[in-house]
């Protein structure tokens, strides 16, 4: 047996009676350790106390749910907020230049020029919302409440087609089937095929229009009906990257008629002469005047 | 009776408490032995408590108590590690040679008690646990082993590289 054997068999108490230089010298060591102060403390005063404590390890622990939470929250919340971002579609149109959008339901939309369209595209078909700055052509699939928001108003329909269009103080709705609830300030009414909703300079009219198959815009022409010349030049300048001048000219006298969106010579004859003006154009200068 | 106990069930608080009384004198002199003072070892004993109740019901009741030795050797070292160990004698300590009163070997002894004491807390904490486990509450190794979930060659080398550290001059030889 070598000295480390032996020692370990006398510490595991497997040598008691031996008798040699190193035990001696392990006794001496034991001994005066056996006598080291332990701690004195009362288990029951432990446990007592480990009883009164058991409560505030227990709002650790809720301390430590809400922890969890606010921490999954914290990563949730900006993952969420980039995928709502991301799953709204925005369509953007430029002047002169329109599109075709196609909704997640297969309802269409024709936008027109200079014009801004905004939807969600998570959970599409239970709430089918859009946002509309501009003008466009809807042709809505039958399914749950199709709503467009505009500034000047919103329109409601469950399945049609409808033109809206939302210009600076314009917001004219035109329903070519089915029909459409039309609401702007306190102001509703539900249009007929032909019926035309409109809103110019906060004055609200409806008439009756012959019956258009489809907006003008979509054949490539704009027409009005006692529309303020302004918004007719802004409407032209949707269609024609131009700049418009008015020399001693109302531009609140009422234009009715309609332009082309294919050539802009013909477009301004056909408003000049209607109102008996003048003009003349210079690369995109264009100058009107009596 | 003490089989008894044993079988109680964790999660109950009678079966809890016994639990406790039965485990708490070792549990607590296992902590001071780690870190040389008292109230850090009662405070590490209570919050190796605190896991087995909250716990209770995922703890398999044999293994209860090396799960509280576990926990608490875990908690030492998250916390305590760092704190100043200080041991000392109870107040009536006889030298190891009672009948021997030369004044020359009463201050020998005085001076080796001391001398002992420091190299104890001088003692990385898991030597000084395995070696006054064995040599205060006269665990066999195996019984060590055991507690700490360690093998007994591992209690063997940290029990020789405390005794070398406490200056036994006998040499290790193979």
């Amino acid at each position: 047996m070598t000295n480390k054997e032996k020692i370990h068999k006398w510490m595991n108490g497997e040598l008691e009676n031996e008798k040699s230089e190193n035990t001696s010298e392990l006794q001496k060591i034991s001994h005066y350790t056996k006598y080291i102060q332990l701690p004195k403390t009362d288990v029951n005063f432990a446990l007592q106390q480990f009883q009164n404590r058991k409560k505030p390890t227990k709002t650790i622990r809720l301390k430590l749910f809400y922890k969890i939470a606010a921490s999954l929250l914290l990563l949730i919340a900006p993952a969420y907020y980039l995928y709502s971002i991301n799953s709204t579609v925005s369509k953007i149109t430029q002047v002169a230049q329109t599109t075709f959008v196609d909704l997640p339901d297969a309802s269409q939309v024709k936008l027109s020029a200079n014009s801004k369209l905004q939807y969600c595209k998570t959970n599409w078909n239970s709430k089918r919302m859009l946002t509309l700055k501009g003008e466009a052509y809807f042709k809505v699939k039958k399914g749950e409440k199709f709503t467009v928001k505009t500034k000047l108003g919103n329109v409601e329909v469950l399945g049609t087609q409808f033109n809206v269009k939302q210009r600076n103080a314009i917001f004219e709705v035109v329903c070519y089937k089915g029909s459409v609830k039309v609401t702007s300030g306190k102001k509703t009414e539900v249009l007929l095929p032909g019926n035309v909703f409109q809103i110019i300079n906060n004055k609200q009219t409806t008439y009756t229009k012959t019956k258009d198959q489809k907006p003008s815009w979509t054949q490539k022409e704009s027409s009005f009906k006692n529309t303020p010349l302004k918004d007719v030049i802004n409407e032209l300048k949707n269609y024609y990257l131009v700049n418009v001048q008015l020399k001693n000219i109302n531009n609140q006298q009422l234009f009715t008629g309609a332009f082309t969106h294919t050539n802009i010579d013909v477009a301004l004859r056909t408003i000049t002469q209607s109102l008996d003006i003048q003009y003349t154009k210079t690369n995109k200068n264009i100058i009107l005047f009596k | 009776m003490k089989k008894i106990v044993m079988k109680t069930n964790l999660c109950d608080k009678i079966g809890f408490e016994n639990f406790y009384k039965h485990h708490f004198k070792s549990a607590n002199n296992f902590a001071f032995y780690k870190c040389g003072n008292s109230d850090a070892a009662l405070d590490l004993v209570q919050d190796g408590f605190s896991k087995i109740w909250e716990n209770c019901s995922k703890i398999d009741f044999d293994k209860a108590k090396t799960y509280l030795f576990t926990s608490i050797n875990n908690l030492f070292l998250n916390t305590v590690k760092h704190q100043k160990v200080v041991f000392n004698y109870q107040k009536e300590t006889p030298n190891f040679d009672r009948d021997n009163q030369n004044p020359e070997y009463i201050l020998e002894e005085e001076e080796y008690k001391k001398q002992l004491l420091s190299k104890i807390a001088a003692l990385p904490a898991n030597q000084r646990e395995v070696f006054l486990l064995n040599r205060i509450e006269n665990k066999k190794y195996k019984e060590i082993a055991e507690l700490l979930d360690i093998s007994i060659k591992t209690v063997e080398k940290r029990m020789s590289l405390a005794l070398k550290a406490l200056g036994l001059k006998t040499k290790f030889t193979k």
